[in-house]
């Protein structure tokens, strides 16, 4: 317990209260806007998909230039981006028909490589603070849709993103000589960098994938919902909490092969599931850990490999549903094996005085 | 809803945003696995 509470005294955890708030309104943003389109089939489907397509993808690159001029501002830069989204969705003055959900996406994606970066950098080889940041999109999703579904004019949603800007000035403040970025020391020397990047990708990927199949007959009330997306949210930054406490090889164990039997019992009865997906969402700062130990001077490249990984692991809910509950637990049981296999082999095995 | 994207010809903005947009998303990663090998090298 002294171990778990010692994390909170770390240096520079502001960071990651910082951009757990600005991750947060940048979901309600996004999300509002997302819960107000309206259309036919085909928008309705098409949306989501480019939305997640344009928000995750470009990170990678977004990321890579921010490593490489340190300059760049993707904070206030992205907020404007989505102001200017938000004030074409009031008003369609671009007329094309998915532009606002591009332009919504790329500012929610230089918002999140912006948090990233400024968290990795802060936080001197520690996974807690990305883990908050990361957190709070968690809590965001959920207060966007219920928002979206009230008469909240439109024009509020450019005074919420016109506050984060102090607040990724304040978090830039905090950012550091590039030199603490060699503290991070998960990953296995052994494994050519390489391979272990496609690896931890590959891990990202089924996460993602096994994290839509997860069985949640329980849910059927707004509130059940609300308790699904904080429990999400509790898990993302308890996992770099773990690692910072307890190690990244136990978190990993405890996120990956603990969470099976609560996610696969879980299908009916609701605390069980909590519990399970608590667990589950604990995998994220550990893929996090094991991206930036490779790529030590770039953590924005680093971080775009996760967000590449979720979309690619969320693609085929777009196209194959699967109703069966059996089949999905097999599925989300079988894939969790196999990336506690690998991430045993890629993880660094830890001294005793870590 | 893929079917209707690809069969439909009402759909045909639809079916150009969407190929395009996963034509764009794999030069994106491709970029992105060209820099980290970069990256990779300059650290050797």
């Amino acid at each position: 317990m002294k171990k778990f509470i010692d994390v909170f005294k770390q240096k520079n955890m502001a960071t990651g209260y910082l951009y757990f708030y600005v991750h947060f309104i940048t979901e309600v943003v996004c999300f509002v806007c997302l819960k107000r389109i309206v259309g036919n089939l085909v928008i309705l489907w098409l949306s989501p998909l480019l939305y997640d397509m344009f928000a995750f993808v470009p990170q990678a690159m977004f990321g890579y230039i921010k490593d490489k001029y340190p300059k760049f501002n993707p904070g206030v830069i992205g907020t404007f981006i989505m102001i200017l989204a938000v004030i074409n969705f009031m008003t369609n003055i671009l007329p094309l028909r998915y532009l606002s959900v591009v332009i919504l996406a790329l500012g929610n994606g230089l918002m999140h490589v912006d948090a990233a970066v400024a968290t990795l950098r802060s936080s001197e080889g520690k996974l807690s603070q990305p883990a908050i940041f990361v957190a709070g999109g968690s809590f965001g999703v959920i207060t966007g849709k219920i928002l979206g579904d009230t008469l909240m004019p439109m024009w509020v949603l450019i005074i919420l993103a016109l506050t984060m800007i102090p607040f990724c000035l304040l978090g830039q403040s905090y950012v550091e000589n590039i030199n603490t970025l060699k503290k991070f020391n998960y990953a296995n020397d052994k494994v050519n960098p390489m391979v272990l990047i496609l690896l931890t990708t590959l891990v990202v990927i089924v996460r993602g994938y096994a994290g839509y199949g997860i069985p949640t007959t329980w849910n059927q009330t707004l509130l059940q919902t609300v308790m699904l997306f904080s429990f999400m949210g509790i898990g993302k930054a308890l996992g770099g909490i773990f690692i910072d406490a307890f190690g990244m090889k136990k978190t990993a164990l405890l996120s990956v092969l603990v969470s099976i039997p609560f996610l696969v019992f879980g299908d009916t009865i609701m605390i069980v599931s909590l519990i399970g997906t608590m667990l589950f969402s604990m995998t994220m700062a550990v893929t996090l850990g094991l991206l930036v130990s490779v790529l030590k001077d770039n953590p924005g490249l680093a971080f775009g490999y996760t967000t590449i990984g979720l979309f690619l692991g969320t693609i085929p809910i777009f196209f194959i549903t699967i109703k069966s509950v059996l089949i999905n637990s097999l599925i989300v049981s079988t894939l969790s094996i196999i990336c506690y296999i690998v991430l045993k082999v890629i993880i660094r095995k830890e001294d005793k005085n870590d | 809803m893929i079917n209707y994207i690809i069969n439909s010809p009402n759909a045909v903005y639809d079916k150009y945003v969407c190929i395009g947009s996963f034509v764009i998303l794999f030069i994106i990663i491709a970029l992105t696995l060209v820099f980290t090998i970069k990256v990779l090298k300059e650290k050797k």
